[in-house]
């Protein structure tokens, strides 16, 4: 009978044993349930503490926070809000942290009434700062811009309120409510940023500004990006100055990103850019560098493509080249006729070539065919026209002026040879000479004539100084 | 008797000998949970939404211990089959059919010998037969409290894994939720919220 005894305590020990924890956990929730709270709360820490059930640990911690909760109500409706807010603190749920809020908020009544703005601020950035993740910190973030604005007028905090808000709650009908406030001075404070453009230095960094500016929703958006593309023309503008095409190019395009209304004008500009291009590559192919010519006028292409006015310049510079080249074939044949003295051929040749490619050697080698043709006619005759030719005929007037001078003195004393050519025309050179005798001095007068180029050499002193050299 | 009972409202009257005054600015403690910032105390909460998701889970896949033992109860090792202590198991319930084997051998035994013993007509045989038989019970009753005892370890420790194989569950569901969320991808480490 006692062994029987002894069998049914040991099984009920061991029943007691195995649901020992179990009893733990449902006696604290039954302490819950009861009301008493503070005890179900250490009974839970306690359980929470000792127990290697993560299961347990997790029934006791959601428990816990609902003592919290419950203990907080009761605080709150005793108007005991330091308390109440602690509990619900300490409850750390999302429907506590809700009622965290509205402890606060009636806070912030109170002190509206003492009209204790700071501590209203630092409440509100309180409950910013610390319950970020309520629902209700945008509506809060809104009192906290609206209560700036209205009491300090501290419109670059505010505007860094707003902002905040933005990037943080972009969806929220708060940020369109803080739009009214925004709005009262973001066209001063865009007309402040605007105004730096007129010194024309750090239009960069404006542009920036303005950027991160429109990046937040206003009612200026348009007006924003008015001033953007304005800000952007004018930076095209400077590059055109200095000569920087394509950087002018880009900063028009994106000129025209912000305001289409420009496009005209835009247009209008970069095809004068363009036209930069075609007149620089004009004046490359004037002087006959016909590969960088048709590099600039390819440039026109990278801002406005298929540009009938670059396209007509390059075939214009690759029907150059052609010209030139047959000038310069042309050329060559010119120079096989002249050596071969077939210089009326020549002649025509170099013409030919000279209609094609106006060049200085061209013009040169047509003048001196012509002097050879005339050579070849009569040398005497064209040497004596060279010299009258020469300058004007200004050794023709000395000749004269030096006879005039000699007859006044010595009447019929005076003795003239007249003109008189001396060599032969084979080396297109020939001395002519003018000599005069009087009873007192001679005077020789002698030159060279080179036939070819026409030019004139004196041949003494006396000659040198007729010429003035 | 009276040690167990003494010993019972020790137990009882125990933490009311060191009950502590009540310290409301303690009790309501912001900081008492290490909350030191407003990322510590969501990330707290975080981690408790997280597991109270799996609260359902494991309630569901849990092994409940009475009914484990009660397993135990009828079939000594059952409950070890069930936390997947299959060797223990296997242990205990064959050395629980060997005692109660070797008990009813030692019992039939004696059973056989005391019926000879009654049967005897001769005094050495009588008080031979009395002896063996009486021997073999001795045995038999022995082996029988082994197969008791063993039983009753079986009970214990059926209590023990059920409890261990539960804590276990816990923490492999909680793995397996945190791998879910934390998953090694070709594009590197990819966490989901």
């Amino acid at each position: 009978m006692q062994l029987k005894i002894k069998f049914i305590i040991f099984s009920f020990l061991l029943l007691l044993l195995a649901s020992c924890t179990t009893n733990k956990y449902q006696a604290a929730e039954s302490i819950l349930k009861s009301g008493n709270y503070p005890i179900a709360i250490e009974e839970f820490d306690k359980l929470i503490n000792i127990s290697k059930n993560g299961y347990e640990k997790t029934l006791s911690e959601n428990s816990r926070s609902e003592a919290y909760y419950q203990l907080a109500e009761k605080a709150k409706s005793l108007n005991n809000y330091n308390l109440a807010i602690r509990l619900y603190y300490l409850a750390n749920s999302n429907q506590a942290d809700e009622r965290l809020i509205d402890c606060y908020m009636e806070l912030v009544e109170g002190f509206k009434t003492k009209d204790d703005k700071n501590r209203i601020l630092s409440t509100y950035n309180y409950i910013i700062n610390y319950l970020y993740l309520s629902p209700r910190v945008p509506e809060l973030m809104y009192y906290r811009l609206n209560s700036i604005y209205n009491w300090y007028n501290d419109k670059p905090q505010v505007w860094d309120y707003y902002c905040e808000l933005f990037t943080k709650y972009p969806e929220s009908e708060f940020v369109k409510k803080s739009q009214v406030i925004i709005d009262e001075f973001l066209k001063e404070k865009i007309d402040n940023i605007v105004q730096e453009k007129k010194n024309n230095e750090g239009l960069d960094l404006i542009i920036e500004t303005l950027i991160e500016l429109k990046k937040y929703p206003s009612s200026y958006q348009i007006y924003i990006s008015k001033e953007i593309s304005q800000i952007y023309i004018q930076l095209a503008e400077n590059d055109i100055k200095s000569r920087d095409y394509i950087r002018a190019d880009q900063n028009f395009r994106k000129a025209l990103e912000y305001d289409e209304t420009q496009n005209d004008y835009v247009n209008k500009r970069l095809k004068e850019v363009c036209d930069l291009f075609i007149n620089h590559g004009n004046s490359l192919l004037a002087k006959r560098q016909i590969d960088d010519a048709i590099s600039f006028y390819n440039r026109a292409f990278t801002i406005i493509p298929e540009y009938s006015v670059a396209k007509q310049a390059i075939a214009r510079a690759e029907r150059r080249r052609v010209e030139i080249s047959k000038a310069e074939e042309l050329k060559q044949d010119g120079l096989q006729l002249d050596r071969k003295k077939k210089y009326a051929e020549a002649l025509e040749v170099y013409k030919r070539a000279y209609q094609l490619d106006d060049t200085d050697e061209l013009s040169k080698l047509i003048f001196e065919m012509n002097n050879v043709i005339q050579i070849e006619k009569d040398p005497k005759a064209f040497a004596l026209k060279v010299i009258n030719q020469y300058e004007g005929g200004i050794i023709a007037r000395r000749v004269a002026g030096l006879k005039a001078d000699l007859v006044k003195k010595w009447g019929k004393d005076v003795r003239e040879s007249g003109w008189k050519a001396i060599g032969s025309a084979t080396r297109m050179k020939m001395e002519l000479r003018y000599d005069f005798i009087t009873p007192d001095d001679n005077y020789f007068l002698s030159w060279q004539v080179n036939m070819k180029d026409k030019t004139v050499i004196p041949l003494n002193k006396l000659t040198e100084k007729m010429i003035g050299k | 008797m009276k040690n167990i009972l003494a010993f019972l409202i020790l137990v009882i009257v125990y933490p009311a000998l060191f009950a502590q005054d009540f310290d409301i600015k303690v009790f309501a403690d912001t900081l008492k949970y290490k909350w030191d910032s407003p990322a510590s105390r969501y990330e707290y909460r975080e981690d408790l939404l997280f597991r109270t998701n799996l609260l359902k889970k494991y309630e569901n896949e849990k092994l409940n211990i009475g009914f484990n033992i009660t397993k135990s109860m009828l079939i000594p090792g059952m409950g070890h089959f069930q936390t997947k202590n299959y060797l223990r198991g296997q242990i205990l319930l064959s050395t629980e059919i060997i005692l109660a084997g070797t008990t009813y051998f030692l019992y039939d035994k004696s059973q056989e010998k005391y019926d000879k013993y009654h049967n005897s007509t001769q005094i050495d045989e009588m008080n031979q037969y009395y002896s063996d038989a009486n021997s073999s019970y001795k045995q038999a009753s022995l082996t029988a409290a082994l197969f008791v005892v063993v039983w009753g370890y079986n009970l214990y420790d059926t209590y023990v894994v059920t409890k261990q194989y539960n804590d276990r569950l816990w923490l492999k569901n909680v793995d397996k939720e945190t791998n879910k969320k934390i998953m090694l991808t070709p594009n590197g480490v990819s966490i989901k919220f």
